[in-house]
């Protein structure tokens, strides 16, 4: 039988030996401090650490509904998504939000009806294409800067930056006029090239950083050991792939999601996902539900690129902030 | 091997003149240290030779070969550079393979040399790590490593083991100097450390602001010296250089300065006489362990001045005095003097024969 007196007078103690320990830490540098200041932590800084989840709750809610309506809507079937509860009825809203009978008719109808897939094939190709281009010769330009010694060089990187300053319908006319001639108009390597006038001095910019990263003597020891410099170069590629990693997301992303160029020098034959999108608000009505699931096709590809890829693009990302 | 020779070489970069009018003969097989200050262009001249700086004016030449306009792949020559320059996605080994695996070399013959060049170097242990993993010296032995696996024309060393410890360093001088002999392999090592230059080195090559100073053996470095900066740049602690008048007095020449009078030994004198000084203004120079010290003055110790400060060294200490507005170092035994408080009375002798003479405005030793 335990007496209950002396349990809590056990349980006391106890807590003035962790006390003790506490206090034997303060003693000990190292580790022990760190335990100290886990301590410290838990006890005073709660309501920070409540503020703190709070905060992170309601931004992922911000930032996730979108998704979720987007996604739920592309599911919906028509009546569905429009029915509104009573006024009131804070419940049925709820309810609105979660239950529905799910389907799939949106997604056929919009690669039935229309040409979608080719739309889907035209972004795929003038994205991918773009970030090809701005990779290869960001690469090679970005290297060429950073190692070379040349007159005017600052100047020669700070104009290429510079292009990447103009707002992108400042842009547009001219490049109208200029396919025009060229009779590129209404094509692909239309936007192929639109798009790589913005990604490629951006490219180069954040390629530039990495290859500052790399010290010199590294392509000089190879080149001593017996290598060309263009094997050199090749051998340091595995040290700035980070940087082509965030380079190859972020011109995709420019590419994939631009209305603009496609919508002005893209015609019928050279359509993208965001225009032919925005053709499903037609006369005759928006088709909310297609509408929907043709964010979702647009939306998916680029969520897989970023998981597929993000721990070099965070890496990359970072790493060239901090480089410039 | 080969001989390596640089004739009328400059390097400039932009405005500055890094190497100026560089000639100098590096023999088949030799050990030349390049020795000098910070920035007095001893990288950027072995750069040149390895093919990574381009060569403003004049020729380098290898093996009787000019090689001003070969790359530096086709050069076949070994560098170990000043930051390691290690590759920081390999492990050890295959840093240290991959200049043999560039040769097509067998697969076994490469690992022998890599694990040999490894037992010299002690690094055995780390052939599995990345460099990111090794510690600076270790990194450092790497480089070195890398160099010494190969057999090329000739070895390029840029201040090597300058980030070793003390106790290190001193091992690996006797290393490298005796691979170096093993080889034969003609060895170009850059250092500002007067120490490596002077215990490795078959030929030390002293330069200052870009240009070379003088190229002899260690011994006549140190015995000869050139010039009155090559004469202070060399020996620890440096040589005392003190300004005086040559004067003739009893038929003879003297050196005169406020505080004392040295006689010029005739040998010297006859030169000096030549030399025609400006003014007959000289500086004379005595190194710190040529000096006698005495607290009692007497004929062979005519130089009097007062304790500045005194460091002790172990079994010898250096006695800094104070000469009029002067200071001489003195190296001596420990205990040669027993009052070593400050603005204590001291008297320094010399021998005649130890005393160097500098023309005051060129700078050129008079000998006889
Ligand atoms: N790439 C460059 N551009 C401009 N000036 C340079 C360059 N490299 C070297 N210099 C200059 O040339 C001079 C010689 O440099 P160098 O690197 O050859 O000196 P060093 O003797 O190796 O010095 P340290 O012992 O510090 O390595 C210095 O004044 C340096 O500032
Ligand atoms: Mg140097």
């Amino acid at each position: 039988m335990t007496n209950p007196r002396t349990a809590t007078e056990a349980g006391s103690t106890e807590i003035q030996d962790d006390r003790a320990a506490v206090k034997d830490d303060d003693l000990v540098p190292g580790p022990a401090v760190d335990a100290r200041d886990q301590v410290v932590r838990g006890r005073g800084s709660r309501i920070v650490g409540i503020a703190i989840s709070t905060f992170l709750t309601l931004y992922v809610i911000w930032t996730l509904a979108p998704f979720y309506i987007m996604i739920t809507s592309s599911f919906k079937a028509k009546g569905d998504a429009f029915s509104l509860p009573a006024e009131g009825d804070w419940g049925g809203a709820a309810e609105k939000l979660i239950a529905f009978t799910p389907t799939t008719q949106h997604y056929t109808d919009l690669f039935a009806q229309g040409e979608f897939e080719r739309y889907f094939m035209n972004s795929l190709i003038a994205a991918l294409s773009s970030a090809i281009i701005s990779v290869v010769f960001g690469t090679t330009a970005a290297y060429a800067i950073s190692r070379g010694r040349f007159r005017g060089k600052k100047d020669l990187y700070f104009w290429i930056i510079s292009t990447r300053m103009a707002p992108v319908v400042a842009v547009t006319v001219p490049l109208y006029a200029i396919f025009k001639n060229f009779q590129l108009l209404n094509t692909l390597p239309a936007l192929i090239l639109a798009y790589t006038v913005f990604n490629l001095p951006f490219a180069i910019w954040i390629l530039k950083g990495f290859f500052d990263a790399v010290s010199y003597e590294i392509e000089e020891a190879y080149m001593v050991d017996g290598h060309s410099r263009w094997q050199a170069l090749w051998k340091i590629i595995p040290l700035v792939a980070p940087g082509l990693a965030a380079v190859v997301v972020l011109c995709v992303l420019l590419a994939w999601n631009d209305f603009i160029f496609a919508a002005v020098m893209g015609g019928e034959a050279a359509k993208t996902l965001p225009v032919a999108t925005q053709g499903l608000k037609s006369a005759s009505g928006i088709e909310w539900g297609q509408i929907m699931a043709a964010g979702m096709v647009t939306v998916a590809p680029m969520l897989l690129l970023g998981i597929v890829i993000r721990k070099y693009m965070v890496q990359g990302l970072t790493m060239g902030a901090v480089k410039q | 091997m080969a001989a390596l020779t640089f004739n009328n070489v400059w390097k400039r970069y932009d405005q500055v003149e890094a190497v100026k009018n560089l000639n100098l003969d590096i023999r088949d097989g030799e050990f030349l240290c390049l020795l000098g200050p910070s920035g007095c262009g001893k990288s950027s001249s072995l750069r040149m030779i390895a093919g990574l700086e381009f060569i403003s004016e004049g020729e380098i030449s290898l093996g009787g070969q000019r090689i001003n306009e070969l790359e530096p792949r086709h050069r076949d020559i070994a560098m170990v550079f000043e930051s390691y320059a290690l590759y920081p996605q390999k492990t050890v080994y295959d840093n240290m393979a991959n200049p043999l695996r560039l040769r097509k070399m067998s697969k076994d013959e490469i690992d022998r040399r890599v694990k040999e060049t490894a037992a010299i170097l002690e690094i055995e242990r780390l052939l599995g790590r990345r460099p990111s993993q090794l510690s600076g010296g270790q990194k450092q032995r790497v480089a070195i490593g890398r160099c010494l696996v190969r057999e090329p024309k000739a070895f390029l060393f840029d201040e090597p083991i300058a980030h070793l410890d003390a106790k290190l360093r001193a091992r690996m001088r006797g290393e490298l100097k005796h691979i170096q002999k093993t080889l034969g392999t003609t060895t170009v090592y850059v250092t500002h450390d007067q120490l490596e230059g002077m215990s490795m080195a078959d030929r030390i090559a002293i330069m200052r602001d870009g240009v070379l100073q003088q190229v002899a053996t260690p011994h006549e470095i140190f015995n000869r010296p050139a010039n009155v900066w090559v004469a202070t740049f060399i020996g620890d602690p440096p040589m005392n250089v003190l300004n005086a008048e040559v004067q003739t007095a009893d038929g003879g020449l003297v050196a005169r300065a406020p505080e004392y009078t040295i006689a010029i030994p005739d040998r010297q004198a006859a030169a000096l006489s030549n030399a025609r000084l400006t003014d007959g203004k000289v500086q004379i120079g005595i190194r710190p362990e040529a000096l006698r010290l005495s607290q009692t003055p007497d004929a062979a110790h005519p130089i009097a001045g007062r304790i500045y400060a005194v460091q002790p060294l172990g079994d010898v200490e250096i006695v800094d005095v104070r000469v009029g507005d002067e200071r001489i170092l003195v190296k001596t035994e420990l205990g040669t003097i027993q009052n070593e408080d400050i603005d204590v009375p001291v008297f320094m002798g010399y021998k005649p024969e130890k005393l160097y003479f500098f023309d005051a405005v060129t700078g050129e030793a008079v000998y006889e």
